[in-house]
């Protein structure tokens, strides 16, 4: 599926390349004021609209022309963040199960986890909940079998190819493996959510 | 001018106007289940559409309203009395100076009753809106359902027109059967075709799984999806019919979250996604596939028929 087409009556949805492209289609949709909502994801970027204020023909044509004319990066400089997490303990109680699933020792998993940079690929699910790609692919942890109904706010989880930290509390299902005091969220600011999509992130263990 | 909870029932919140243009930060829309009664009982007790009200899930309500106020009931079917006596829904009750007692039997049809007090209730705003979102814990009355011995203050702000009987016709209709108006979606070209003429035409029972984020529906069989799940997570919305590897469909409802990995199988259509909140385990589902000119038509007229009463002084 190349061109964009319509996944509801009042929902449209178009196909990109990676996070980065969903991104910069997203911030040009931005731009037009035609939308209720703009969610881009890893691979999609859905807009939401009022059938009564704007014809669908019309939505289809800002997806594909967004597509055609947007520039990555334009919007926010990668800059890189340095998150201290204090693993394991009560903080980080999976933090045993995901150092097994790539067969190393709790300390030598927090040594590779320290050891890369990790892109902010999209957010999403719940509230300021961020996506990481890059995860050294010898962690293999998937999915906990029965999802925790609060993680508090500050989590950071792995899961096979992606880390994750939560800004605010929520449910989720995902292996958490510490937490940071790194503030993340903060409502004075016109966007209340430290975390953009393009970022990059590095964590370090907190002393 | 206060309501004091002596009971709250299973899971009563503040609800107000929906959390709107944050998905792309995961922040859920909110606001009442069935935005449409909700906004119907606060015109009843001559209040914005999206002022702070109460949604009360199954009834089995009481409080101590210490007046004089004016509120609205409506939603699901249920008694309402007021010291004893009975009152209708849909209409502006007065109460005088002094302790009363409203309680609200349990819902004999439907699943979400809305009380709304003239002026609107006092709640935490959290990112443009007063509406609850209890898994995070933000909106509402300190994030949370209320409890017995909570005591609601009054806005006195939203206040914009006279208390007026909502009209017989625009009362959404609630029963145990529902037939709901959908559009095909991103997947259902991955249900084999048995399985598509099934979810578009037979009937589902609504399971047991049900909450604001969602309904689950269980079929006589399974529905056969070519894939268990999406290679990437994908925006899904309120509306959205996902399909789990279980292969029983799941309705996402106001409190949705904003993406999600299964298969998006179908979309409830605009006009109808506020039903969604009136739906509960053992009622009978079934969609209806609409075309995008008919999904349209439904809204327009829809939207035309309620303008002149919610915006009437």
């Amino acid at each position: 599926m190349m061109r964009a087409r319509m996944i509801g009556d009042d929902l449209a949805e178009l196909a990109v390349e990676d996070g980065g492209a969903a991104q910069a289609v997203a911030d040009l949709l931005r731009e037009s004021g035609s939308f209720e909502e703009i969610v881009p994801t890893m691979r999609k970027v859905a807009v939401q609209f009022d059938p009564l204020s704007i014809e669908a023909e019309d939505v289809l044509t800002l997806l594909t022309n967004a597509k055609r004319n947007a520039v990555e990066g334009a919007s926010g400089e990668a800059k890189t963040l340095v998150v201290p997490v204090h693993y394991g303990g009560k903080d980080g109680p999976d933090i045993e199960l995901v150092a097994a699933s790539a067969g190393l020792s709790v300390a030598e998993f927090i040594e590779l986890h320290g050891a890369r940079e990790y892109p902010v690929e999209m957010m999403g699910f719940t509230p300021g909940f961020a996506y990481l790609g890059g995860l050294d692919d010898r962690v293999t942890a998937g999915r906990l079998e029965t999802p925790r109904p609060h993680v508090p706010a500050g989590s950071v989880g792995t899961i096979k190819g992606f880390s994750c930290i939560y800004a605010l509390a929520g449910p989720g299902g995902w292996p958490i493996i510490g937490r940071t005091d790194f503030p993340l969220f903060d409502l004075d600011k016109e966007d209340p959510f430290r975390l953009v999509p393009g970022m990059k992130i590095r964590f370090e263990a907190a002393q | 001018m206060t309501l004091l909870i002596s009971e709250p029932g299973i899971q009563t919140t503040i609800q107000a106007g929906a959390r709107r243009g944050l998905r792309h930060k995961g922040v859920p829309v909110s606001g009442p289940a069935d935005e449409i009664s909700a906004a119907l009982v606060n015109r009843a007790a001559g209040n914005r559409p999206d002022a702070a009200l109460l949604e009360i899930t199954y009834g089995g309500f009481a409080a101590a309203l210490d007046g004089p106020l004016t509120l609205a009931v409506g939603g699901a079917e249920a008694e309402i009395t007021v010291n004893g006596l009975k009152v209708s829904p849909w209409a502006p009750i007065n109460i005088g100076r002094g302790r009363r007692d409203i309680r609200i039997g349990p819902a004999i049809k439907g699943a979400r009753v809305y009380l709304a007090v003239r002026g609107g209730l006092k709640a935490d705003q959290f990112l443009g809106s007063c509406s609850t979102y209890l898994p995070a814990g933000f909106g509402g009355y300190q994030g949370r359902a209320l409890k017995a011995g909570d005591e609601l203050v009054i806005a006195g702000t939203d206040a914009i027109a006279e208390p007026a009987t909502v009209p017989a016709s625009l009362r959404p209709f609630v029963s145990e059967g529902w037939s709901l108006p959908a559009l095909a979606s991103a997947e259902t070209d991955w249900l084999s075709e048995t399985s598509r003429a099934r979810l578009f035409g037979a009937p589902f029972i609504a399971g047991r799984q049900m909450s604001r984020m969602g309904i689950e529906l269980v079929g006589d069989d399974p529905l056969e999806v070519r894939e268990k799940g999406l290679p990437f997570s994908a925006p899904v919305f309120p509306g959205t019919v996902q399909c789990p590897g279980s292969g029983h469909p799941f309705i996402l409802s106001a409190d949705a979250q904003t993406t999600g990995g299964y298969p998006r199988i179908a979309q409830i259509i605009r006009a109808d996604r506020h039903r969604l909140g009136q739906i509960r385990p053992g009622d009978q589902v079934t969609l209806t596939e609409v075309t995008d000119a008919q999904a349209r038509k439904i809204l327009a007229t829809k939207k035309a028929a309620l303008a002149a009463f919610l915006m009437s002084k």
